[in-house]
């Protein structure tokens, strides 16, 4: 039984920020189900809270922090916490992923967290370096050497492949 | 053409299209929208607590899930209290950590976190760094968000503090955590050294050497305008570094500066970071203006060399930049350096109220 429906505001929301908000989780939790999970929890709580946004910059900002906010929280819990652990201790020893079975997403899904995070909003959201130092609280410097260090490691994957041959 | 692939593959990452009603039912599910016929509700509970105490026989089950373990707590709080206790300090590898303070202010809450030898060890004299080995657990279901970061090391009492600081939805009340540590680096430092050019090589040797890796934001137009290559061909043919001549096994240990150049518009500053291994120190260097504004490099290469049976790892950094604009700018070297690594198991389970 559903106790409530959304209202329209509510839904034009969901609708506009939905996909961002996916795509988001997806990167840093790297599977549909959990990314679901995290998808759902952040508008609960967007509706609970109904922030007022000053712009269309505020809101997107707003997603994008409480998204990343849940997806930490979401790793950080007990056993996920140790699978992690285990998989990305040795990240930067790592050799190559086997190319012919790998898409682009699963190769940048072998880095750690914190450096999907920012080649997704870099890449995907466009965010400049200052902005997302500002939505992720550290500083533009430490956010370029996270950008450089995943880049050059999805250089070293990715070197025999296509997508090296332009701009990374 | 990365970005465009990568924005290709996740164009088509897309939520289950049913997912407002998924939204609706999870806002229902959070705000107890099942209704449970009034009287049937004490037999739930019961029922419930049955449950909870047979599938906690194991104590270990309640502690790797947080849902079991609020539960617990709900219906069982002492039971809550055998099955996860305070554990305020612990230690592990010669090094205790140990809960000094909570301070709790609505929906913020820090906590003091200590670092410090057991006796017969000798690590804890400086700035450590958890190297992102740390893990904060909530077991009580309260939505909240956290991060720890490096406070101080005390020289008089020879303790290390970081502080762990958690952000909730609504305020705190009374809820269980656990903070685990596997990884501590060891008297870390980040050391500034303004960097002298005047005896600065303005016709440097140059060598090739095959990348490990690149890094910087710089386009392929300007790489190719100053390099005369693309980023792919840096990677087919290889990039041309300083030869600064012959290496040694002194390097292994340590962060060296290895040489300055500037030659064709382009500043160079190599160093090598030793021995790769996961101590993890680095050397950025920054330009800096009048006014302290600071300019990292534009584009950097990373390359290993085997030296007396050891690989190692050496870096070149960069700057496109004129002449007579760099003769107005300082530039300084920030060196990220430690004396090791110590792995270990810390956990304290703490409660915040």
């Amino acid at each position: 039984m559903r106790q409530k429906s959304l209202c329209t505001d509510d839904l034009a929301m969901i609708e506009k920020y939905s996909d961002m908000v996916y795509r988001m989780a997806y990167s840093m939790v790297k599977n549909p189900y959990d990314a679901e999970d995290i998808h759902q929890d952040v508008f609960v709580k967007y509706i609970g809270k109904k922030p007022v946004f000053e712009s269309e910059e505020h809101a997107k900002a707003w997603f994008l922090r409480v998204t990343i906010n849940l997806a930490k929280n979401f790793w950080k819990t007990a056993w996920k916490q140790r699978v992690v652990s285990l998989l990305d201790s040795d990240w930067e020893e790592r050799e190559a992923p086997a190319q012919e079975e790998d898409t682009l997403i699963e190769v940048v899904k072998r880095l750690p967290q914190k450096y999907r995070t920012v080649i997704h909003l870099f890449y995907y959201e466009e965010l400049s370096v200052e902005e997302m130092a500002g939505l992720l609280k550290e500083k533009p410097s430490t956010i370029r050497t996270w950008l450089t260090r995943a880049r050059r490691k999805l250089k070293e994957w990715l070197k025999e492949d296509d997508y090296v041959s332009g701009s990374l | 053409m990365f970005q465009e692939a990568y924005k290709k593959a996740y164009d088509s990452k897309v939520p289950d299209r049913d997912f407002v009603k998924k939204i609706e039912d999870k806002m229902a599910e959070k705000t107890g929208g099942l209704q449970i016929g009034a009287a049937l509700r004490p037999v739930i509970a019961v029922m419930a607590v049955l449950f909870l105490v047979s599938v906690t026989a194991t104590p270990i089950l309640a502690k790797e899930f947080p849902a079991l373990y609020r539960l617990l707590d709900k219906y069982a709080p002492a039971l809550a209290e055998y099955v996860l206790p305070e554990e305020r300090s612990c230690s592990s590898a010669g090094i205790k950590m140990q809960v000094e303070a909570i301070h709790v202010e609505d929906k913020d809450a820090e906590v003091l976190i200590s670092f410090t030898d057991e006796p017969g060890y000798d690590y804890i004299h400086g700035k450590i760094d958890l190297y992102d080995s740390y893990g904060i657990t909530s077991y009580s279901g309260v939505s909240n968000v956290g991060g720890s970061s490096f406070l101080e090391y005390d020289a008089q009492e020879d303790k290390a503090y970081y502080r762990l600081q958690m952000s909730s939805w609504d305020a705190f009340d009374r809820e269980k955590y656990s903070f685990a540590v596997r990884m501590i680096l060891t008297n870390c430092a980040k050391e500034k050294q303004e960097l002298d050019l005047s005896g600065m090589n303005k016709e440097p040797v140059l060598k090739s050497v095959t990348l490990n890796g690149t890094g910087g934001l710089v386009d392929n137009a300007l790489l190719q305008k100053y390099l005369g290559k693309s980023e792919e061909e840096l990677w087919r043919s290889g990039a041309k570094v300083l030869d600064v001549g012959a290496y040694n096994s002194a390097l292994a240990d340590q962060l060296t500066l290895m040489g300055i150049a500037y030659a064709d518009g382009i500043l160079r500053i190599q160093n090598c970071r030793g021995k790769l291994d996961v101590a993890d120190r680095h050397m950025e260097i920054a330009l800096v203006d009048s006014e302290g504004n600071e300019q990292y490099c534009d584009y950097s290469v990373y390359w290993q060399e085997e030296i007396a049976g050891e690989r190692m790892a050496f870096n070149e950094q960069w700057f496109v930049i004129g002449e007579e604009e760099l003769e107005k700018l300082q530039v300084f070297a920030y060196r990220y350096v430690t004396d090791g690594c110590v792995t270990g198991d810390w956990e304290v389970v703490f409660t915040v109220e």
